[in-house]
């Protein structure tokens, strides 16, 4: 954890955070009858993207895990930045109770690593694999045309118990 | 000239063209420019990326989803890559940062490229963007210590910030140009490192304010200002962690 030390009326400090702050956001804000008031827009810097959709996942309550590595795979597979976007989406479709979960999975035995997108329930039927494979079929065939893998799963665990995620 | 780092933070530099809406456009450009492009850039990749939008109508608040497309050529390594899409044309060099002499030549050829393929009627918007991850082996960090562009906070306020943003606009070339320049935190994986991103903008504030054969020109007046800026904006502790080569 992060100690917290003694600080001076002339020394502002600031403490990491180990969360996306709202601060990534880019909002451009106007206001006025039949007017824009908000657009998020892609930018020209995939980074930048990478943020907006990160905080994006997180205000819908994704749990991301390895932020780090997730934004060193998207940087290296830029198409996989907006796959995730809709494969969120259609998860959501099929499971709006859900939880999920947005991490990396590293290969024990081969130099192999991609992202995957947990999904978590309360209660399991027996409905619920044709109900994944249908959400599944939303986004695949875009995968067939970009580098890089995003691979939709459950690990069938409560998403209710202490350190699920 | 500006000064050399062997650590430096650039993560993303992009330099971005945006066309004026005159200009004719489409869905051949893309393959035509990457004719042009190929040998340097020979990986082709699509992203499909997502516009939202919220309106306030007389019937209320309306969302609106686009879909626009862009195309990517990318080098071998992947670390650098020119995205297409309409009337946009972007150069990108991710980390490590190929220093500006390296990166200038295919911003060069990438422009040229689009320009022997269509009729520019004008820019709309040019942009030098670089985006600084500065690690900061430490926690908390007295900004001061590290930036010469930090929050002022008086003594009646708390000075245990748990979040901040410090952002700014500075005009250049009466006007014509400007340059946004933020400073936010980012996330860390270490409990013993601080992460901030200090990212300067310098774009094009009027459109057609440079004139199409100068864009390259503009650029490169658009990189010394950028490199004063990231100057302006840190401290010798911050060029000694990026390690200034003399």
């Amino acid at each position: 954890m992060i100690t917290t030390s003694a600080v001076t009326a002339s020394s502002p400090t600031w403490r990491a955070s180990f969360v996306f702050p709202f601060l990534l956001k880019e909002p451009w804000l106007e206001t006025g009858p039949g007017r824009l008031i908000f657009s998020a827009t892609p930018t020209g810097s995939l980074i930048a993207d990478i943020f907006r959709i990160l905080e994006q996942l997180k205000d819908e309550a994704v749990f991301v895990r390895d932020a780090q590595e997730l934004q060193e795979y998207l940087l290296r597979f830029p198409g996989i930045v907006d796959v995730l976007v809709d494969a969120v989406r259609a998860v959501k479709e099929h499971f709006p109770e859900a939880k999920l979960l947005l991490g990396v999975y590293r290969d024990p035995e081969i130099e192999d690593r991609y992202p995957f997108l947990c999904v978590r329930l309360k209660k399991y039927d027996e409905n619920f694999m044709e109900c994944l494979e249908a959400a599944e079929a939303e986004f695949i065939g875009r995968l067939t045309d970009t580098e890089g893998w995003l691979q939709l799963t459950t690990d069938f665990k409560d998403p209710e118990m202490e350190n699920a995620f | 000239m500006g000064r050399k780092y062997a650590n430096p933070p650039v993560v993303e530099a992009v330099c971005e063209f945006r066309l004026t809406p005159d200009t004719p456009w489409d869905m051949t450009i893309p393959g035509l420019v990457y004719e042009k492009l190929r040998d340097e850039f020979p990986q082709r990749e699509q992203r499909l990326l997502q516009e939202v939008e919220l309106t306030q109508g007389p019937e209320g608040l309306q969302q609106q989803i686009r879909t626009s497309e862009r195309i990517l050529f990318l080098v071998e390594n992947r670390k650098t890559f020119v995205q297409i899409g309409p009337r946009l044309l972007a150069i990108n060099a991710l980390k490590p940062y190929p220093t500006w002499a390296g990166f200038k030549p295919k911003i060069e050829r990438a422009f040229e490229a689009l320009n022997r393929t269509v009729e520019i009627r004008g820019l709309e918007r040019i942009g030098l963007r670089y985006i600084n991850r500065i690690e900061i082996p430490s926690s908390p960090v007295r900004l001061e210590n590290y930036f010469q562009f930090y929050v002022f906070l008086g003594p009646r306020l708390p000075q245990d910030m748990a979040d901040f943003i410090v952002g700014g606009e500075f005009a250049y070339a009466n006007g014509r140009d400007r340059c946004r320049v933020q400073l936010k935190p980012a996330p860390s994986s270490s409990p013993e490192c601080a992460v901030l991103v200090l990212d300067i903008d310098y774009f094009l504030a009027q459109e057609k304010g440079v004139e199409v054969r100068a864009a390259i020109d503009w650029v490169e007046e658009a990189h010394d200002k950028v490199e004063e800026v990231f100057e302006g904006c840190i401290t010798d502790s911050l060029r000694n962690l990026f390690q200034e080569v003399r």
